[in-house]
């Protein structure tokens, strides 16, 4: 199940991207230990996507629950 | 990194933004290596740990920047210039004789077809763009078609009986 679900670290710039480029990120380069590192944050769009996302799931989430309980 | 692939970026503009990407996903490779080191993993050991955990730089890469290839200034300006030449169209087909309609329909389905995706993430500054530019052709065709119709009314003064 472990080795199913793997998600390779890798893939989450690519998501990074997209959502940088539909305006809910916003990446800023800033210095750490004396080395140029890329910070990601949340715009208001980006939270309205969120908690538009996250209402999803719960109706997604609730959904399947009843139906597990139901079988 | 493949040296085609770099030559090809290059020639397009695209180093700087290759190079970013590759500055960013080298900073979470060193990371993960460091992580893997402090608990007990020789540095080759580490190294290899590292890739496997993160994925295939190169394949990465070349997603983020075909990604930022797509959002490029240029391409954002272009898009800009569609959605107004598509309310210039509607403008056209507002103030205008019959035989722009086509033309001003054409343009609105040309430039919102374009630009559904940018229209619906940002659907406020979109509007107010709209309704600027509205509001700027209505006073500039308004002000012709005045002029247009005093004139007319001018000449028709001229030849009237006197």
């Amino acid at each position: 199940m472990q080795k199913l679900l793997k998600v390779e670290d890798g893939s989450l710039y690519p998501a990074l991207y997209r959502m940088e480029e539909r305006g809910w990120i916003k990446s800023e380069w800033e210095s750490e230990n004396n080395r140029r590192a890329k910070f990601y944050k949340l715009t208001k769009a980006g939270q309205k996507q969120l908690a538009a996302e996250r209402a999803k799931w719960d109706r997604i989430s609730k959904a399947v629950t009843k139906i597990l309980r139901a079988t | 990194m493949n040296l085609a692939f770099s030559n090809l970026l290059n020639r397009h503009g695209l180093g700087r933004i290759a190079s970013d990407v590759d500055e960013e996903l080298q900073f979470h490779i060193e990371m993960l290596e460091r992580k893997f080191m402090q608990h007990g993993m020789t540095s080759a050991h580490a190294k290899a740990a590292a890739l496997q955990r993160f994925g295939s730089p190169d394949r990465i890469r070349k997603q983020c920047v075909e990604i930022r290839r797509r959002s490029r200034p240029l391409k954002r300006t272009l898009k800009s210039f569609s959605i107004l030449l598509a309310f210039t169209g509607l403008a056209i087909h507002i103030h205008s004789s019959d035989c722009f309609i086509t033309f001003g329909i054409t343009l609105i389905w040309w430039g919102a077809g374009n630009n559904l995706g940018t229209i619906l993430t940002h659907r406020l500054y979109c509007l107010a763009i709209a309704g600027a530019y509205l509001a700027l052709s209505h006073i500039f065709f308004a002000r012709k078609f005045t002029k247009t119709l005093r004139l007319m009314a001018d000449s028709v003064a001229c030849v009237g009986p006197s």
